[in-house]
């Protein structure tokens, strides 16, 4: 994968996920409907890739998409009901990213297998990013970490988060967009180092 | 109205808030002007057609059967034909080719989530598509401006920045809301 694309798949995961409240668990819930919205989608884009379906093939699966997030909507209501209403509209995002779309377009004429095999490896870089990401903002904005429990959506409390006032901050949607940037910028920063190095004509210095 | 117009024009930004386009926003690429227009005009049509039939079908058909967790499903039959057919027309009025599906379907599908009447429906989607209407061109401008200054060497500085600059935008969006004040003493 190029830098370029790298980056803008990066940019469009972490943003799809700034709008969701800044907690783990809601973090942990839309790596798994993302994991599993990028899996069907490799998985079904071969099938519909096929005649007569060809010419319907982006509706059909933007339909099952929709469909596939209704359905994990109402389970998610069933088992941790807090978490599902507070994640409300967030959830429809991922569905129609342009994250999953280009994920689409880069899939035409690979075999299924080796789609899903690549749609897992961008899923488990997306969801261990994403819990990162979601990580950072309950410990600094909340100062709890929250799991799923028997009851639900638990947390524990690490320490007072008015002790930590200013960071209540990236708890909030322009916190999570602000952190979104700084990320992007240190990734920019990161991706262009590498590429230096890695074009530098004193690699492996030894020889000299 | 009004209430509900600046509500999700400002306060409630659909781009900021919701994240509904807040990729586009931020994009790198530069639409010209004559496909911008084209893409906003066929764009407004297409979500208020949208909203308003998926909201009689919501409304007289969803409702009675306790059916309404299929809405999205329902939003987006509704909103891929409209759209086609309004692609159709643009197609033979204008000769020119563009679509939009991602910012359009879940603009519709917030105003019929979050709305008790038609009116207040095409209010929130209207509401929500000049919010996007406003974010655009104040995060564009900035970006030139620092590309005026040369201080980015890429699209991805570029980018970064103008995610920055949705931060400040929804910071000064989000300024009356002071919870996050609460803990300064």
């Amino acid at each position: 994968m190029s830098f370029k694309k790298t980056f803008s798949c990066a940019a469009a995961a972490l943003l799809m996920f700034v709008p969701a409240p800044g907690r783990l668990a809601a973090g942990v819930l839309l790596a798994l409907e993302f994991d599993f919205l990028a899996i069907s989608m490799a998985a079904l884009n071969g099938v519909f890739s096929r005649p007569p379906l060809e010419d319907l093939k982006e509706p059909l699966l933007l339909a099952l998409l929709v469909s596939i997030v209704i359905l994990l909507s109402r389970l998610f209501s069933l088992f941790v009901p807090d978490l599902a209403l507070q994640l409300g509209f967030a959830m429809y995002l991922p569905a129609v990213s342009s994250f999953l779309t280009a994920e689409v377009s880069s899939n035409a004429g690979v075999k299924t297998e080796d789609a899903v095999r690549g749609a897992a490896r961008v899923c488990a870089a997306v969801s261990v990013g994403a819990v990162l990401f979601f990580l950072l903002r309950d410990v600094a904005g909340f100062g709890t970490i929250t799991y799923f429990g028997a009851h639900g959506m638990e947390q524990k409390v690490l320490f007072d988060s008015g002790e930590t006032c200013a960071l209540t901050f990236l708890a909030t949607i322009p916190g999570a967009l602000l952190m979104a940037g700084a990320i992007l910028s240190l990734l920019a920063l990161a991706m262009k180092k590498i590429a230096i190095a890695g074009n530098s004509p004193v690699r492996g210095g030894a020889d000299d | 109205m009004i209430d509900t117009l600046l509500c999700y024009m400002a306060f409630a930004s659909a781009p900021l808030v919701y994240g509904i386009g807040l990729d586009r926003a931020t994009s790198a690429i530069r639409p010209r002007g004559a496909s911008m227009a084209l893409r906003a005009v066929k764009g407004a049509i297409t979500i208020l057609c949208s909203v308003s039939l998926s909201w009689v079908i919501v409304r007289h058909l969803l409702v009675p059967a306790s059916l309404v967790s299929l809405c999205p499903l329902v939003a987006l039959l509704v909103f891929t034909t409209v759209s086609s057919l309004v692609e159709v027309i643009s197609r033979l009025a204008s000769d020119k080719r563009s679509s939009e599906f991602s910012v359009s379907y879940l603009v519709t599908l917030l105003a019929l989530c979050e709305s008790v009447s038609i009116i207040d429906a095409l209010a929130i989607a209207v509401a929500s598509m000049l919010s996007f209407a406003l974010l655009s061109p104040v995060l564009r401008a900035t970006c030139e401006r620092g590309e005026t200054a040369k201080k980015f060497d890429g699209d991805e500085k570029r980018k970064s920045f103008a995610v920055v600059a949705a931060a400040v935008a929804a910071a000064a969006l989000c300024a009356w809301d002071v919870s996050w004040l609460n803990g300064l003493r």
